[in-house]
């Protein structure tokens, strides 16, 4: 079966440092994929590169057998993309801001408001619908980012981070989410450090170190041992050091 | 550094003041990354900040004008030549740097340590203190040569520390103002308080830039009589000049010695007052106005919100209207929201529609010796009048269309990246269309509807011209210069100044095509052959914008 999207020979480099090394990946329709990695790995790099966003990379990135470097329009109105810091037009209110997103991906106005007054009132936010941004909380905004991504029916979902700054509620709101957009047959690929929640709801975990994928299997064939957790199997794959002993010589210094 | 023990003395921590001023230098030589991430190069920018330096110096050249002309009374030369400068320096400060005053990332970055009101001013004025040097100081090259042909050599020595005093009380000034206000208003006040300031600044500084030169003739100053202007004694940049007074120069006042020390004392003065009694409550300050303008948001009522969405349904339709395409209605929607929010964009283009009438006046009561009354008869009658009055509109939307592109929220632009948009032009247009008929239409009928009652009908076919001209200089604009997506880019130290010399130079476009318009004034059977033609011009200029690749779409580090 053809992959959703096939990953080959992907690299990026700025100046002389490589972000992403050779990665090679495949992606079936309907996977939820958590993709992983320690800070500076090159996770926001790849994402970038597959939503189009940075356009000069090595290697191919296929989406539905096609290279996107010829198909960027036909995937960027498949895709949905939140990104990893919650930026938006803090001016507008969340209904005029997306508005903006609806019709820059081509949806009727009846339509952004149908969504939108559903997707806003499941996160509880119909209330503040007509409140400019600026006010909003870091989880409100991300809220907002999480509906502008969802908005118009994408079939491949990139979620950068999607937890940053929701409180416990809102967190459960969203695993919920991915498991109906799963059942939608939605396609998702989900970066995160909460390896909790990764290892709840991927079907397929991807650990990326130094720009290089180093994993990629499911829970249960990147354990080493039974009941071994996704944070100690990320701690031994990316060779972290014992975070106690890391922690004495930072406070040793002061 | 200079003189640390001046620093402390006013109450700074001096090795605090070093590491602010040494970041924000390092952050204005570094620009951020734009979508496509590619890095600017040393060698782009020094290049920039060369042409920079050497359009300054050009600029330069018209300050020369009272020293050349004046050359008998230096005293007098070189307090017109610091007034033109000072009014330089105004304009520069009174929009750009009220950013770095009062600049919002303070907030999470440094109000949470242990810094001391004075020394985080103090490195907000030598940061602008720094900046301004940079335009300043070619700007002064051409005058400071010239002292030293014109007057004498000790002049020459002395030009640098006067210039260095000029900044400081200009800087210092402006900055009181601004510090005095925030000490007297209720934080909530502050921000409406902060841009009618600017715009009232930025119109006196005008109206003196405009009306100064024609006060004096500079063809005939022998025949001045001198006492006519002993107002000038009251200026600062007379008492500055009269510092001259020290190495010979003379004046054709008397008293001239109180006043150098005026000169020498002023600054130094307004610096005390300022670190003493205002500058210790700043920081407070700063918070204070953040956290009122954050409750003021939240403390929307939910009635209050929903009548703002019923008011503001007819945008949605009157952008549907006016645009075919999705993308065209979004931007459109998004310039007409966020110009109508942004504190920064009003401060920016606000000003014009003031300074266009001022233009007028001066142009009827200031041009010539008659009177008033027999001034605007003569004017009426001529026909060249109203093309002035047309092509004075681009003013108006020059600063409109450079400003709609910058947004302190750029980095919110991701979203044009991963949209679907395969035409950026359409995005682009749509918010021109915004601007235009926001900021430029309503103006252009104000200003038809007084062409027509006092010309009459016979105007009507130059106005159809003047519009289809307009609409050509600000797509020709667009073109050359800011093609980049609605609110999509960051202004930094380095667009300013580039965008403020840019454009003086793009302020010849509308002169140009007004002077071909005046050729065909008195034909008007070529005034519809051209009607015609500039239809067709108009027609191809916006499709060229709507044809827009993603490859022209300029990226941060272009503009």
């Amino acid at each position: 079966m053809t992959p959703l999207l096939a990953i080959q020979h992907l690299s990026k480099h700025y100046a002389d440092k490589t972000v992403l090394d050779d990665i090679n990946l495949d992606i079936q329709r309907g996977e939820i994929i958590g993709y992983i990695g320690p800070n500076g790995a090159g996770k926001s790099t790849t994402v970038k590169i597959l939503t189009g966003i940075i356009q000069d990379y090595e290697g191919v990135v296929y989406y539905d057998g096609i290279d996107i470097r010829n198909n960027l329009f036909d995937l960027k109105q498949k895709l949905g993309y939140v990104p990893e810091l919650a930026e938006l037009y803090e001016m507008l209110t969340p209904k005029e801001y997306l508005y903006f997103v609806g019709k820059l991906h081509h949806l009727e106005d009846a339509v952004i408001e149908e969504r939108m007054q559903n997707m806003m009132g499941s996160f509880g936010m119909s209330q503040h619908l007509n409140e400019r941004m600026d006010s909003f909380s870091k989880g409100m905004r991300q809220k907002v980012l999480l509906v502008s991504g969802l908005l118009h029916n994408p079939e491949i979902i990139f979620l950068d981070e999607p937890l940053s700054g929701l409180d416990a509620n809102a967190v459960m709101l969203v695993k919920e989410l991915l498991q109906v957009l799963k059942q939608q047959g939605k396609t998702i690929f989900y970066c995160s450090h909460m390896m909790d929640v990764v290892e709840k709801v991927s079907d397929r975990i991807v650990l990326i170190n130094n720009g290089k994928l180093i994993a990629n299997g499911t829970l249960a064939e990147l354990r080493e041992q039974e009941n071994e957790s996704l944070e100690a199997i990320f701690a031994r794959l990316t060779h972290a050091s014992n975070p106690a002993l890391q922690m004495r010589s930072f406070t040793d210094t002061q | 550094m200079l003189p640390q023990a001046l620093w402390r003395k006013m109450g700074a921590d001096t090795e605090q003041l070093k590491a602010l001023l040494r970041v924000r230098l390092l952050l204005d030589g570094r620009r951020p990354l734009g979508m496509s991430f590619k890095k600017t190069t040393t060698h782009k920018k020094t290049n920039t900040a060369l042409t920079s330096s050497i359009l300054s110096f050009f600029f330069g050249f018209i300050y020369l004008m009272p020293i050349l002309a004046m050359q008998e009374q230096p005293i007098m030369a070189m307090a017109f030549n610091y007034s033109f400068f000072l009014v330089m320096i105004v304009m520069l400060l009174t929009s750009d740097f009220v950013n770095v005053l009062f600049d919002a990332r303070d907030k999470h970055i440094l109000l949470p340590r242990p810094i001391a009101s004075p020394t985080l001013f103090l490195a907000k004025m030598l940061h602008i203190l720094v900046y301004l040097s940079r335009s300043i100081v070619p700007m002064a090259l051409p005058s400071w040569i010239a002292i030293g042909f014109v007057f004498n050599y000790k002049m020459v020595l002395l030009f640098p520390l006067v210039l260095l005093l000029l900044m400081a009380m200009a800087l210092f000034f402006i900055n009181g103002i601004y510090l005095l206000i925030l000490k007297l208003m209720p934080a909530h006040k502050f921000k409406d308080a902060l841009n009618t300031i600017q715009i009232l600044f930025s119109i006196v500084v005008f109206f003196t830039m405009y009306i100064g030169p024609r006060l004096i003739n500079f063809d005939a100053v022998e025949q001045i009589n001198w006492q006519h202007f002993s107002w000038m004694q009251y200026l600062p940049t007379y008492w500055l000049a009269a510092i001259y007074k020290l190495v010979g120069a003379t004046s054709p006042f008397a008293s001239v010695g109180v006043y150098a020390i005026l000169g020498l004392i002023t600054p130094l003065l307004c610096m005390w007052i300022i670190t003493k009694y205002l500058s210790p409550s700043f920081m407070q300050k700063i918070v204070a106005v953040d956290a009122v303008s954050a409750q003021v948001e939240t403390a929307t009522p939910q009635t209050g919100a929903s009548k703002k969405t019923s008011k503001s349904t007819w945008i949605y339709a009157l952008a549907n209207k006016l645009n075919t395409s999705k993308e065209a209605q979004a931007a459109f929607l998004l310039t007409w929201w966020q110009t109508n929010r942004s504190r920064a964009f009003k401060i920016k283009v606000l000003p014009s529609y003031a300074m266009m009438p001022m233009y007028v006046i001066g142009m009827f009561f200031l041009n010539n010796d008659k009177p008033i009354a027999e001034s605007i008869q003569l004017a009426m009658h001529k026909q060249s009048t109203y093309l002035f009055l047309i092509y004075m509109t681009s003013y108006v939307f020059f600063n409109a269309i450079t400003y709609f592109i910058h947004s302190d929220a750029y980095k919110a632009s991701w979203v044009y990246f991963v949209a679907p948009i395969a035409q950026p032009g359409k995005v682009l247009w749509g918010g021109l269309k915004a601007i235009w008929l926001k900021y430029f239409f309503p103006f252009y009928c104000l200003v038809s509807v007084l062409v027509l009652s006092i010309w009459h009908w016979q105007a009507l076919p130059d106005l159809i011209i003047g519009l289809f001209n307009l609409t050509i200089i600000m797509t020709v604009i667009i073109l050359l210069s800011f093609r980049a997506l609605p609110f999509s880019k960051i202004e930094s130290m380095q667009t300013q100044q580039r965008k403020f010399l840019r454009g003086l130079f793009a302020m010849l476009i509308p002169f140009v095509l007004g002077l071909l318009h005046f050729v065909i004034l008195k034909f008007l059977w070529l005034k519809w052959i051209v009607l015609v033609l500039l239809a067709i011009a108009v027609y191809y200029l916006i499709d060229s914008i709507l044809q827009s690749p993603w490859a022209q779409i300029k990226d941060e580090s272009d503009l």
